[in-house]
């Protein structure tokens, strides 16, 4: 059965997309996974800036492979610069927020500034350059699936991977954190380490998908699926896997509506059904599960 | 571009800043008086997301005013921004009660969503006939700004409709914090009080949410929504450290706003012809970058005059 | 008017000005009466339940009761500030609390405020009054002379023009309660005047309820240390949820029931926290 329709499958799709469909499926479950922690640590923001931020360390990238000779759009280099200014940019947050009269509000809104608005600075100097390749650069705001090349789709499915080996070796320290501060702190957990390799985990998973998802609208692919999630009950692997498994469902839908429909973008195809599916759980009234998640 | 008849007279230099520069400052100096005083007090009241988030959600409401009248017009647009704002909020609330989220995730969620269902709008059908770029949704266009003057027409009716917008707009966010400073100060500092003493926080709130909506939806096109978001937060952060009092607060995040908004706008304009490219760089881009780079500046200096003073 | 108000601060170390006849129809009725009064968000959980007292004109009362009793709320409540089950259970001078706003102030707790606020002292004990300037009346001198006098009242005058981020705990709480002595009320609704505040503060505090109950003013006090209750005030609350017992200090605060009230383990004070806020 399956031998007979595989080829079917492949011959009517193409195999690039459908590895690309694979890629953001796996995206998907990733940024679905980890978004249930970012909501119960309260980082959804920072996941937004994470995405926006990862915008001038792509100019800085492209800019170098320019420089180096290697072409512009060389996945690592891009991905190299996403990940330092996204991780620079989630570090400061937190750093400003101590500021005197800033808080956690402020600190978002000025991190973000800074970071998107040196990006913008950085996308206006790329496209002087007459290289041509950078017509690429723009899709990746919104996001494009048809942009990828294979050698993004293998970035993002490596980036994807480094970000599930690092849920699955450390999943008890962060359930036990994200669901229940004052108990892991009193079991002896590195709260503020383990804090900050979320912050890692987050920026991998964004990086991982911005090409797909786009930097502007990744974040929502982190949270939305999530906060879905937490309308059901049920152990905390059980809540992770259903994150995970709507951002699957959230992904594959966004890749077909954008290939299905010219000019779609594909991040905002799979925030919108990300939040189609929040909205219909939400409707469909499962209640809350109290006390899970404060 | 057109000429006018007098202007061909004056030096080429001078021509390109009234034509050229002068339209753009005015503009932006003026999204900073609108988004900077309104900003003030929504930093006092910690809610710059909410800037953030009416920033995000207003376009859908924006393109489907557009789609609606068929054409560029101020009534739709600000119709369609408004209805799309206050959905957004309204539905954040509602998510907020549903998911048990705190009210960041939630905002984040729907102003999301809302941008989302706004760029897809763009870029598919509608992009042709609605003379908006999604870039320029976030960057801005403030660049293309400058004076269109028609042949033997006044000068004044080449100002572009933007800078009339952000006149209104900057006009309207400070009549309104003058009109309700006091309200607004004790409101931001003690808001269980200030409802004791008489003071309606529903009622303000609101009228605070419909003049920031305004100001937000006058900036978004001309400087875009990462300038806008830059100059809702920044200016006042910049001058938290160093003022002790209200007024000295918005004096100083207003002055020290616009001249770092000058101050951005010549080095996106200028600063690349001295590495020799021509091409300017995003100036609503630049501006936003120093404005937030000015805030852990700013508070450094206040810790190093502290220090020198002990 | 603006005479009548200085007489009546000028006259808060001595004899208040005497109401006209008009007002009397309020006068009646007590300033503050609850008849099974509920507040909390949900039907599940109620932090006060079914509360009724009435406090006499002239009353200094300190609702007493261990940490998560439910004082804070019930006074929020009182207020309407906190949703409550019936809004109307709780009446002042006879009335809906809308009515008479005017009459009744309120001093919410010190640690809930940012501090790092730019304003100064004299800002803050203005925002008192605008409430009675209303709408679009500027901050004028008679106003600013007014604060300046509810300042001095409680020992400020020399820290008038001070940004309130360098105040002192305690002093910062003195500026609260002359935000609430500007509003001229009748009935004054305090949560926690006394925490962690120093001993001048607490003198000053003290010294200044009293002045205002001499005056006619009616006074409810949140409080919880049992160490200075019986000094400072009259009556007392003891609160835990419901009212447990309402009357004279010294047979409101008899042992048992206060054992009652804390639970099982007597505690004589409940919350020892000093002057943490401060030192900061």
């Amino acid at each position: 059965m399956t031998q007979n329709l595989l080829p079917l499958v492949l011959a009517e799709i193409g195999r690039n997309t459908l590895v690309a469909l694979l890629g953001c499926a796996l995206f998907g479950a990733v940024a679905g996974a980890v978004g249930t922690f970012v909501l119960a640590r309260r980082q959804a923001l920072i996941a937004d800036v994470a995405g926006h931020a990862s915008l001038p360390g792509v100019c800085i990238g492209f800019l170098l492979g320019e420089a180096l000779g290697v072409g512009g759009r060389t996945p690592w280099l891009l991905v190299l610069g996403a990940s330092c200014s996204a991780l620079l940019a989630s570090v400061s947050v937190p750093a400003l927020a101590r500021l005197r009269g800033v808080g956690p509000d402020g600190a978002i809104a000025v991190s973000l500034s800074f970071f998107f608005g040196l990006g913008t600075v950085l996308l206006s100097s790329v496209q002087s350059h007459d290289s041509g390749a950078q017509g690429g650069l723009r899709s990746l705001l919104f996001g494009s699936v048809a942009g990828t090349t294979s050698a993004d789709i293998v970035a993002l499915t490596a980036l994807a991977c480094v970000a599930l080996l690092v849920l699955v070796t450390f999943f008890k320290e962060f359930a036990a954190l994200a669901f229940d501060e004052s108990h892991a702190r009193s079991v002896g957990l590195p709260v503020r380490r383990l804090d900050l390799l979320l912050l890692f985990l987050l920026v991998v998973t964004v990086v991982s998908g911005m090409q797909v998802a786009g930097i502007v609208l990744v974040v929502a692919l982190i949270v939305t699926p999530a906060a879905a999630a937490r309308a059901f009950r049920g152990s905390i692997a059980r809540i992770v896997s259903i994150g995970a498994l709507f951002g699957v469902l959230s992904a594959i839908a966004g890749v077909a509506l954008s290939l299905r429909f010219e000019h779609f973008p594909t991040g905002s195809a799979m925030t919108l059904a990300a939040t189609a599916i929040l909205f219909a759980t939400l409707l469909l009234r499962i209640r809350p599960t109290r006390g899970v998640v404060t | 571009m057109s000429q006018t008849s007098d202007a061909s007279a004056l030096s080429d230099t001078l021509r390109t800043l009234l034509v050229f520069d002068l339209p753009v400052l005015v503009a932006a100096l003026m999204a900073l008086v609108a988004c900077g005083t309104l900003g003030n007090w929504l930093v006092l009241r910690k809610e710059s997301m909410t800037g953030d988030a009416i920033a995000h959600s207003v376009l859908p409401g924006l393109v489907g005013g557009f789609l609606v009248v068929g054409r560029h017009s101020v009534v739709a647009m600000f119709a369609g921004a408004a209805i799309a704002g206050v959905a957004a909020i309204l539905l954040a609330g509602w998510v907020r009660r549903q998911t048990k989220l705190e009210s960041g995730a939630a905002l984040g969620i729907v102003f999301t969503a809302f941008f989302a269902f706004g760029v897809a709008m763009l870029e598919m059908q509608g992009a042709r006939q609605v003379d908006l770029d999604p870039g320029c949704v976030l960057f801005g266009a403030l660049e293309t700004l400058f004076l269109v003057v028609p042949h033997g027409g006044h000068w004044i009716s080449g100002v572009p409709r933007e800078v009339w917008t952000l006149t209104g707009a900057a006009l309207l966010a400070v009549l309104f914090s003058v009109a309700f400073w006091k309200e607004l100060a004790a409101l931001a500092f003690d808001r269980e009080h200030a409802h004791t003493t008489g003071v309606s926080p529903r009622a303000l709130d609101q009228l605070m949410l419909c003049v920031t909506s305004v100001a937000i939806v006058a900036s978004f096109e001309a400087v875009g929504s990462v300038l806008v978001i830059s100059l809702l937060a920044c200016p006042s952060l910049i001058a938290a450290p160093h003022t002790v009092h209200l007024r000295g607060r918005f004096a100083m995040s207003l002055g020290v706003g616009s001249l770092l908004t000058v101050l951005g706008y010549g080095m996106a304009a200028y600063a690349p012809n001295l590495f020799g490219t021509s091409t300017a760089l995003n100036a609503a881009g630049m501006i936003a970058t120093l404005l937030a780079l000015a805030v852990p500046v700013s508070y450094s200096i206040r810790a190093l005059l502290n220090r020198r003073m002990a | 008017m603006m005479d009548a108000t200085r007489g009546a601060l000028e006259g808060s170390a001595g004899t208040r000005p005497a109401k006209s006849a008009t007002e009397s129809p309020t006068r009646l009725h007590a300033p503050l009466e609850l008849r099974n009064f509920s507040a909390g968000y949900s039907a599940s959980e109620l932090p006060v339940v079914d509360a009724s007292f009435v406090l006499e004109r002239g009353s200094m009362t300190a609702l007493v009761g261990p940490n998560g009793a439910g004082k804070s709320t019930m006074l929020k409540g009182i207020l309407g500030l906190t949703p409550v089950h019936d809004p109307s259970a709780a009446r002042f001078f006879g009335e809906p609390l809308e009515r008479v706003r005017g009459k009744v102030a309120y001093l919410p707790q010190r640690s809930e405020l940012d501090w790092s606020f730019p304003a100064s002292a004299l800002d803050i004990v203005a925002m008192g009054l605008y409430g009675r300037l209303g709408l679009f009346r500027r901050v004028g001198r008679a106003a600013r002379a007014e604060a300046r006098e509810a300042l001095a009242l409680v020992g400020l005058a020399h820290a008038q023009d001070k940004p309130i981020g360098e105040l002192s705990g305690g002093q910062r709480q003195r500026v609260l309660v002359a935000r609430a002595l500007v509003q001229r009320a009748e009935l004054v609704l305090l949560d926690e005047p006394f925490a962690n505040v120093d001993e001048v503060t607490e003198q000053t505090i003290a010294r200044v309820l009293q002045e205002l109950r001499a005056q006619g003013t009616t006074i409810l006090a949140v409080h919880h240390d049992l160490g200075t209750v019986r000094s400072i005030f009259a009556d007392a609350i003891l609160f835990n949820t419901r009212v447990l017992a309402h009357g004279p200090v010294r047979a409101t605060l008899a042992d048992a029931s206060v054992a009652r009230a804390y639970g099982l383990a007597l505690n004589t004070a409940p919350d020892t926290a000093h002057d943490a806020e401060r030192n900061s």
